[in-house]
């Protein structure tokens, strides 16, 4: 690593430090203050809270590595379906959500879904899903941090040094600002990341000859990657769109940002410009690893270098220095989300139905929370177990079958908790023996993922055991009047 | 959202290059920009006609009125 890149490094982890620092000072020392910002996030925090929270390093180092190997087809295979489903998910899911939130006071989706179906068990049930989830995909994040650094830096971050290293920048600034303060590193670090990544794929295209000699240079030798014929069936096409944008808004890292907003004039702007700006961050990684297979042959074991060497190969060290922080901000904006959010579930829905303590006691465990939490993800990235990026990946299928669920809780007055419960816990069983055993692969037809079987049994247990069971009518009547208020209200 | 998702998987262009805009915009990416953009447009409508606009004012008015309504269990 040059002195230019540490130089750029330095200054990008010093802004974090002092946007936490000052969010700190303004930060109320109630837990709706620290975890939720007061609910008050305008257009801005919001959109930057929410969108640079669900971009990973995967928008960089996997999207530029696959392109590199699968072509243009990725764009459509994993950016379309987060430019439409996750903004429309936002809207089904995060509105009602935000309403119910924000008149009862609600915060997290076992907080939600519990008092929904008047349910201890399916709280209990939300919870230990969610974290389930959720400590794998922060593990990885910070494996990917790690890894990143050190390909990046050409050793000179070793792998154990660099996850320390985040983890302790981010743990600093998140257990200090609390949502706030990484509402504002959010904006901070989505800006870094968009402005980054366009300046890059204009500077590489120049350098390459102009984008009109690049592409003719990959049509002359990969035209294959020039559509998606080769490369991507129907079915991993169609699975792929339900997959991840279903499981973002089931993330409970980004839920709880949607639940953030002022007003619902702000969760509006966000789901009308989320489409934008996914096109406008991954189009370039796209193309930048299109490229990457005409002018760095012989890259196809070491997909993940592609972006880094790209840089390396084209640019001078300083923009690799920017190069670098762009894909931190990536990793970091999503792992201090979810160090947040994990604090949160934990107090909220585990400890606080159980204890009860003032307000700013609230606080100060959140922080130590955070830190406890980091730490611990630290010592299993260090250890790096072999089976991580396994877990990681059903996680996302896990996610995802827990939104018919929130759906049925939002919208259809006949569900019942033992619906909600049969539902939850059969695709949590289901779950493993999908990803990790072949006695179920006779379901996957036309290369389908096990998400697809998956959601059709999650859905048939929710509405069939609902309708042998009674709903909870109070519950159901305190939802849903104040949604026919809204409507009735509000009608266009 | 249904003839979002069919437009999505076009399996009629699975091999489809031309018309390759500007000589370096196949029709797989100006065909996935468009529908991004027509995401944008969509999600404009819904907005604009569809979603009610509720503030934390009017949702202290709804609150207001229904401590007085009777609920089912009552």
């Amino acid at each position: 690593m040059t002195t230019d890149a540490g130089f750029i490094l330095l200054l990008y982890l010093t802004v974090l430090l002092t946007l936490g620092y000052y969010s700190y000072r303004s930060t109320r020392a109630t837990p709706e203050d620290y975890f939720l910002a007061g609910r008050s996030l305008g257009p801005v925090l919001l959109f930057f809270s929410v969108f640079a929270t669900n971009i990973t390093a995967f928008t960089f180092l996997g999207v530029t590595g696959q392109s590199y190997q699968l072509g243009v087809g990725m764009y459509g295979f994993v950016a379309f379906g987060t430019a439409f489903l996750t903004p429309a998910m936002f809207y089904i899911v995060g509105f009602r959500s935000w309403l119910v939130g924000k008149r009862y006071g609600y915060m997290t989706q076992a907080e939600i879904l519990g008092n929904r179906w008047d349910s201890r068990a399916v709280s209990l049930v939300v919870l230990a899903l969610t974290l389930l989830y959720t400590i794998p995909y922060l593990v990885t994040s910070i494996i990917g941090a790690g890894t990143a650094l050190e390909a990046i830096t050409g050793g000179a971050l070793p792998y154990p040094v660099g996850c320390t290293l985040v983890v302790a920048v981010t743990t600093i600034y998140t257990s200090l600002g609390g949502m706030r303060g990484t509402a504002w590193t959010n904006v901070f670090q989505g800006l870094m990341f968009l402005i980054v990544g366009l300046a890059i794929f204009v500077l590489l295209s120049q350098e390459l000859g102009g984008v009109v000699a690049a592409t003719e240079g990959v049509l002359a030798t990969r035209p294959d990657l020039l559509t998606k014929a080769d490369h991507f069936t129907p079915g991993s096409w169609f699975s792929y769109l339900l997959i991840s944008p279903l499981a973002v808004v089931a993330f409970p890292h980004v839920f709880v940002r949607l639940m953030s907003s002022r007003s619902t004039r702000f969760l509006k702007t966000t789901v009308t410009i989320y489409p934008l700006t996914v096109l406008l961050t991954f189009a370039p990684a796209v193309y930048i690893g299109l490229w990457g297979s005409w002018a760095l042959p012989d890259m196809s074991g070491r997909l993940d270098a592609v972006f880094p060497l790209m840089l390396a190969t084209y640019l001078p060290a300083s923009l690799t220095g920017l190069g670098l922080a762009a894909i931190l901000a990536a990793i970091m904006s999503s792992i201090d989300a979810m160090l947040l959010t994990i604090s949160n579930l934990v107090l909220r829905d585990g400890v606080e139905p159980r204890v009860s303590l003032p307000s700013q006691e609230w606080v100060k465990w959140g922080r130590l929370v955070v830190a406890a939490v980091a730490l611990l993800s630290l010592i299993m990235a260090l250890i790096r177990p072999g089976t991580i990026f396994a877990i990681a990946t059903f996680a996302f299928t896990g996610y995802a079958c827990l939104v018919p669920v929130m759906i049925a809780a939002l919208y259809w007055r006949r569900s019942t908790s033992q619906g909600a419960l049969a539902a939850l816990l059969g695709s949590a069983v289901l779950l493993p023996v999908y990803h990790f055993t072949p006695y179920l692969d006779w379901t996957l037809w036309g290369n389908t993922l096990p998400i697809i079987p998956l959601l059709v049994i999650t859905i048939v247990l929710l509405v069939g055991v609902s309708c042998a069971t009674r709903p909870a009518t109070h519950a159901t009547h305190r939802f849903f009047s104040l949604f026919d208020s809204i409507y009735q209200k509000k009608a266009p | 959202m249904l003839i979002m998702t069919a437009l999505h998987v076009d399996f009629w262009t699975w091999q489809t290059l031309h018309p390759f805009l500007w000589q370096w915009l196949p029709f797989e990416v100006w065909y996935r920009a468009l529908l991004t953009l027509l995401c944008t447009a969509l999600f404009w409508v819904l907005s604009r006609y569809l979603w009610p606009d509720v503030d934390p004012v009017e949702l202290k008015l709804i609150e207001q009125e229904e401590e007085g309504r009777p609920t089912f269990d009552d």
